[in-house]
């Protein structure tokens, strides 16, 4: 049952779409993580699931009921937003938290507990008679998780949970959202498609408002030098990519090196126990430093190549069993030139 | 030099002898100009706020003439209203000339533009967050305009103080409305006014003084309150 669903939602700010989506939806308790560049549409995306934006055109609808962007008060019950940058309102984390619970009833009691135990599961309780106006980054970002977890609203929309956060603060939080009531269906944006892996059920990616069928995993910065027949990225640890396509903006074949961000596909890179003759074009011997499930029937290996690069490859789990390779195993990576995208 | 010197223990001797008459203009004073704030934070606080956040066209035409009437001299407001409450004219029937109602009008017209205008501009600078922040913890947008003046708050209480500022001082309005009346319409500063052109400089002094101290206390009471609540 979809939570959330979206069809043909436009946005356009001074005659630019910025957000342009035919379809999307969200499941109940999924977790679905929305990736793309700066400017990509994300925060778009959630300001207008949280009813804080209004599309120019498209319909919406939430908990299985149409939306009527006219009256945006009586669906935004259903869905509580956490913005890239909190704010908060003056006085202390507790009451922050009690605000808008205190809607429903008189003052703070009914709701202490509650609010204790999101506090503590965000392990900012001792902070809670503190004004949030003195807290670190981190600590601003799990008191906003803990104030918008207490609506226990079906929809959770979170902005850059993991950006500007410390190591521990990341840690509670991955652990937090990572395992909410299957009653909560959560959309969180990120810059670190690691984590997206790692919490998310499905990964959503937008580029220039759309949602795009490909996902910028195995991101690198390569200088690229001309070669005879194309192109050959190089990394500074003296890694060699062959790629065949063209690059527009590198002005002809100059003897110029020119730096590019780089993504490969990730279902398009093959793994093999011993070196294989092959069509691809780009192969590469590492060690396989990480498998995780991906949704239901894929599987993530992240692969580390000898000169310190490391690349991941989706395989499906049916694969798994007959490839037979674990954690510390030898593997060889290879890819085709069409599985790498440049960013320009 | 001694006079200011006599001035100022006279004042004292004022107002710790709980001089009668003084009492008298202090509360007539307090009166009106309480109750004209009062009236023009009813006007100016949802002028302020739609001000504030609505960005229509024409807005700043708007600004133009709201920062003008912050230049309104007393005068002109309590010539202005004087006419309309003369005897002959549209209002004259409701015999509200040289009363305190007749001061209480001409208070509030110099006292909205100038809360309307320091409301609008602290919702102006507000930020933006807090209304999202509102709607997205379940308020709705009545709510969330209340929220967000209750986080200007500060600003707010600075803008009260400077229409009741405004008003407490002024003495056109009071003069040609109120008519100087004592025991009925006569305030501080109609009071000074008078004693002035008596001669009777030292009680003159002493009442402005009582003024400044009456109003220094305000302060101190707002400013101590607004930091504690504001942190």
């Amino acid at each position: 049952m979809s939570v959330l669903e979206m069809r043909n939602i436009k946005r356009v700010y001074d005659d630019a779409a910025v957000l342009d989506i035919d379809k999307f939806s969200l499941e109940k308790s999924e977790r679905v993580a929305l990736v793309g560049p700066n400017g990509s549409g994300k925060t778009t995306l959630l300001n207008i699931a949280a009813l804080l934006d209004i599309p120019d055109s498209g319909e919406m609808s939430i908990q299985n009921k149409s939306v009527d962007f006219k009256k945006p008060d009586d669906h935004r019950v259903n869905v509580t937003l956490v913005a890239q940058e909190p704010f908060f309102f003056a006085g202390s984390l507790q009451r922050n938290m009690a605000f808008g619970l205190e809607n429903n009833s008189r003052g703070l009691k009914p709701f202490a507990i509650q609010i204790d135990k999101y506090l503590q599961m965000l392990g900012i309780a001792d902070l809670k008679k503190r004004s949030p106006r003195t807290f670190s980054s981190g600590e601003l970002k799990r008191a906003a998780i803990a104030r918008a977890l207490v609506h226990k609203t079906p929809i959770l929309l979170l902005d850059e949970p993991f950006a500007n956060v410390d190591t521990q603060s990341n840690e509670i939080l991955q652990s937090v959202i990572g395992n909410l009531p299957d009653n909560q269906s959560v959309i969180f944006t990120t810059h670190e498609l690691s984590r997206a892996h790692d919490i998310a059920d499905r990964i959503v990616t937008l580029q220039d408002g759309k949602i795009s069928p490909w996902t910028p995993e195995n991101l690198y910065r390569l200088k690229a030098r001309p070669i005879e027949d194309g192109w050959e990225f190089l990394s500074d640890s003296g890694l060699r990519i062959y790629y065949a396509g063209e690059l527009n903006n590198a002005q002809g074949k100059t003897r110029d090196e020119r730096v590019y961000t780089v993504s490969i596909n990730s279902n398009q890179v093959l793994l093999s126990k011993d070196k294989i003759a092959s069509s691809a074009q780009n192969s590469f011997k590492g060690v396989i430093r990480r498998i995780e499930a991906i949704g239901k029937n894929l599987v993530g290996f992240t692969i580390e190549c000898s000169d310190g690069f490391s690349i991941r490859a989706s395989v499906t789990s049916r694969t798994v069993k007959e490839f037979n390779c674990t954690v510390g195993d030898d593997v060889w990576a290879h890819f085709k030139s069409v599985a790498i995208h440049v960013f320009e | 030099m001694d006079k200011l010197l006599n001035s100022i223990s006279e004042a004292f001797k004022l107002l710790f002898s709980f001089d009668s008459e003084v009492f008298q203009l202090i509360g007539t004073s307090f009166h009106v100009s309480l109750v004209s704030t009062a009236i023009a934070a009813l006007i100016a606080f949802p002028l302020g706020i739609w001000f504030g956040l609505s960005d229509f066209k024409g807005r700043r035409t708007f600004d133009i003439i709201f920062n003008t009437l912050l230049f309104l001299p007393t005068v002109v407001v309590g010539h202005l209203v004087y006419m309309f409450l003369t005897r002959e004219s549209v209002f004259g029937g409701y015999n509200l000339l040289f009363t305190r109602s007749a001061i209480i009008i001409g208070q509030v017209i110099l006292a909205t533009p100038i809360i309307l205008t320091m409301v609008s501009n602290a919702v102006r600078i507000a930020d933006r967050r807090i209304i999202t922040t509102a709607l997205t913890l379940g308020a709705n947008r009545i709510r969330a305009y209340w929220v967000l003046v209750g986080e200007v708050r500060g600003m707010v209480l600075l803008a009260l103080i400077a229409g009741f500022g405004r008003v407490i001082a002024e003495v056109g309005v009071s003069m040609m409305l109120g008519g100087n009346i004592e025991g009925k319409t006569r305030t501080i500063t109609t009071g000074i006014a008078l004693l002035t052109s008596m001669g009777e400089f030292a009680r003159a002094t002493a009442l402005g003084i009582v003024l400044l101290i009456i109003v220094f206390g305000i302060n101190a009471v707002v400013y101590t309150a607004t930091y504690r609540t504001a942190r």
